[in-house]
């Protein structure tokens, strides 16, 4: 019949063309990959690089760095110091991460990003265990990782760039009992004990650590401050000043709040306008978002610990670079740092940010690049070989 | 379930001397002790009561309890007005047998737009909340055409909106980061103090539309044609109504709902971020359906879907004043849902059986 031929032929073109496409993919997957583009600029020790993006065309040669996610402000910085790194080396940049802080989701993308065979991977694991495994992965594959911001210490990631969380919460917990002690020196000199709540997400590993941090301060360096409640504000403004409300009711003579995630700091703020108690409670959040950075202006939050995550994703292109290049190697784990040998560790810091100083970390990344001490911006030199 | 009536007097009684007003208050609070929302009224009272025991202050000269103190109390009155108001938009959808799953993701991305569209221009009020509301009401409109037109399952479809506008959010924040800085009248606006409440605006609106809510749902035909809808899509569509119509426009409102809670939500916080608002659908739908609404559609009213949230907030708020571990929070917070509802359930049906 007439109208079966006509079926069965549409049929047939329906498949021959798409195993043309699945060929065809099939091609393009064994197809050797587009060349670097390399100017010889004179002889010098290492290869030499591309001249930096003027009329180059862009290098295939890509460092990508997968965050705990992409939705916080946070990783904006981490993203700019990446980029202007790469920019810097001639090479790609890329800023990859799971929407949520899901580290299962973190840990597929870490898988496609191995199968991508960058030159080298900076992440940041959501949780240390679930991705050792794939960063070990990725190592036994020849794409050496390097951990940002947070660690997988029983990975075989071959260096570690972050802040110390734990010391990050001493640096909070020092700034707050000296907030406090400004604003009550009376009573602190008489020996009286002041109470403080965290805003946390218990639960989270790095945030835990913080945590840590204030509570081990408060005992060994100020012990006349007495932690009251470690409550969770789920990351989410409405529910920090619900709870923070909750604990500001059960304890009107609280002294002061901390807040250990970027967000931590919008509901205590909230909390402490709506009771009309900004001033009579001192703040301290973490981080510099544009918002704390609003409130600390408004004086409802005191100071802010702001950590360098634009140093941390820099200094991890430029030495994941020169160690492709030949330039660095990896750390032999025997506690020195040899020459041109990359630091096994580098604890990036963090500053506090005050009414003072928040001008200048309006932009995410211009307070952290006119810090940047001058070793740090040594190493892309370095690793250029120049 | 409709509100039900006080049956007609029948003949014979109005041969009767006029009732004296005994019978009459009598009669009143009969069908006031008939409504349903009387169950979780009841559940409250009994909450609160429990926490007040629990919390309570052995100093001399402090409250009673810490729960039962004006100032906490009153703490608790502007996030749960921002709750309600989205759970009132929810329950409109829920009637008429749906779900919007969008609404946190509206909340952020409304946020978004009103957080820039204020500083754009100046401090415009008016602008600010127009460029807000309508990113609700077009994701409302894109919802309700593709479950009614298209027939997409309305789990799917406000599952994919959420994604879409959280999405959004996130490609704008990532590129060009939070939105602050606001002009000081926008700031203003949310925090000045209302009715002795600091940032009561959003509860005086809450309270606004919660009650025009309810008003509409028992007396008004537009609104009684959700109950139609809810109970039999197909009778509803034979008896004349435009089916199609209503449940898109419930979509409509629920996302105009939300993205007003985003304008205010970016003013209270002082910053408009991609994060706001995650986790609030389900939370929401879990008030509405404490205050009565069921998750098949066909019944719920905006003062059970209100009493709801209150309720949520109660025990938040309790458990934290208590000073529950965050965990067992979580762990409480569920339980009690579980028993609110089922004892809901369990009182609801032996009324009907009667």
């Amino acid at each position: 019949m007439e109208s079966d031929m006509r079926l069965r032929l549409g049929h047939v073109i329906l498949a021959v063309t798409l195993v043309a496409l699945i060929a065809a993919m099939i091609c393009c997957a064994g197809c050797p990959k587009r060349p670097e583009t390399v100017n010889v600029e004179g002889g010098g020790a290492g290869p030499a690089t591309p001249s930096g993006g003027e009329g180059a065309a862009p290098s295939s040669e890509s460092y990508v760095f997968i965050g705990i996610s992409t939705g916080a402000e946070y990783w904006r910085a981490a993203d700019a110091g990446l980029m202007d790194a790469c920019e810097a080396l001639g090479v790609t940049g890329d800023f990859r991460g799971p929407t949520t802080q899901d580290a299962q989701e973190q840990a597929e993308i870490m898988a496609q990003v191995i199968g991508m065979k960058p030159a080298g991977i900076l992440i940041a694991p959501g949780r240390p265990d679930t991705l050792t495994p794939y960063i070990n992965d990725a190592v036994e594959q020849g794409v050496p990782v390097i951990c940002l911001d947070t660690d997988a210490p029983e990975s075989d990631r071959i260096a570690y760039f972050g802040t110390d969380n734990y010391q990050a919460g001493r640096t909070g917990a020092s700034i707050l009992a000296r907030l406090i002690q400004e604003v009550h020196p009376d009573d602190w000199a008489a020996g009286k004990t002041f109470k403080v709540a965290i805003s946390s997400r218990p639960g989270q590993w790095n945030l835990d650590e913080r945590v840590r941090g204030y509570e081990e301060y408060f005992s060994e360096e100020a012990p006349q401050i007495e932690v009251v409640q470690v409550f969770d504000d789920e990351t989410l403004a409405n529910r920090g000043e619900e709870k923070a409300s909750a604990v500001l009711s059960a304890h009107p003579d609280l002294a002061g709040f901390a807040g250990v995630n970027a967000v931590s700091g919008l509901g205590i703020a909230a909390a402490l306008k709506n009771a009309d108690a900004v001033g009579k409670v001192q703040v301290v959040a973490m981080d510099g978002d544009e918002g704390i950075l609003e409130l600390i202006d408004e004086g409802v939050i005191q100071a802010s610990v702001a950590q360098r995550q634009y140093w941390m994703s820099y200094l991890g292109a430029a030495y994941l670079y020169g160690l492709k290049h030949g330039v660095f190697t990896a750390p032999d784990g025997d506690g020195v740092d040899a020459e041109g040998e990359i630091p096994a560790e580098i604890d990036t810091t963090t500053v506090e940010v005050n009414k003072d100083n928040l001008d200048a970390f309006r932009t995410p990344s211009q307070g952290a690049k006119e810090t940047m001490p001058e070793e740090f911006k040594a190493v892309i030199d370095q690793a250029k070989g120049a | 379930m409709p509100a039900e009536r006080e049956p007609e007097p029948n003949a014979a009684a109005d041969q009767e001397p006029a009732p004296s007003r005994q019978p009459r208050v009598g009669a009143a609070l009969k069908t006031v002790l008939r409504q349903r929302e009387i169950i979780t009224v009841a559940i409250i009272i009994v909450t609160a009561f429990v926490f007040h025991l629990l919390t309570m202050s052995s100093e001399p000269g402090r409250w009673p309890s810490v729960f039962v103190q004006t100032s906490n109390l009153k703490s608790m009155l502007a996030p749960l007005a921002m709750t309600a108001i989205v759970a009132v938009g929810m329950l409109l959808v829920l009637i008429c047998g749906g779900f919007d799953l969008s609404v946190g993701a509206v909340v952020a991305l409304a946020g978004l737009v009103a957080g820039l569209t204020v500083k754009a221009t100046g401090g415009n009020l008016f602008l600010t909340f127009a460029a807000g509301i309508s990113v609700g009401v077009i994701v409302g409109l894109i919802n309700g055409i593709v479950v009614t037109k298209f027939s997409v399952n309305p789990l799917i479809a406000t599952l994919g909106m959420m994604s879409v506008a959280r999405g959004l959010a996130l490609a704008y924040v990532q590129k060009y980061g939070v939105v602050s800085g606001f002009p000081r009248n926008f700031l203003d606006f949310a925090w000045e103090t209302h009715i002795w409440i600091k940032g009561g605006a959003i509860v005086l609106i809450a309270i606004a539309i919660a009650a025009l809510g309810d008003v509409l749902l028992r007396n008004s035909r537009w609104l009684r044609q959700l109950y139609y809808i809810g109970g039999n899509q197909d009778a509803a569509r034979l008896s004349g109504i435009n089916v199609n119509l209503v449940r898109a426009s419930t979509y409509v409102v629920c996302g105009a709902l939300a993205a007003l809670v985003g304008v205010f939500y970016a003013a209270r916080y002082s910053e408009a971020s991609a994060e706001a608002g995650v986790g609030m659908e389900l939370q929401v739908i879990a008030a509405c359906v404490i205050g009565g609404a069921s998750l098949a559609g066909g019944q719920g009213t905006a003062l059970g879907a209100v009493l709801g949230c209150t309720l949520m907030s109660i025990i938040s708020n309790g458990l934290q004043t208590w000073g529950v571990k965050p965990a067992w929070q979580q762990v409480a917070l569920g339980v009690v849902l579980i028993v609110a509802v089922t004892i809901d359930m369990f009182i609801a049906r032996r009324r009907s059986a009667r």
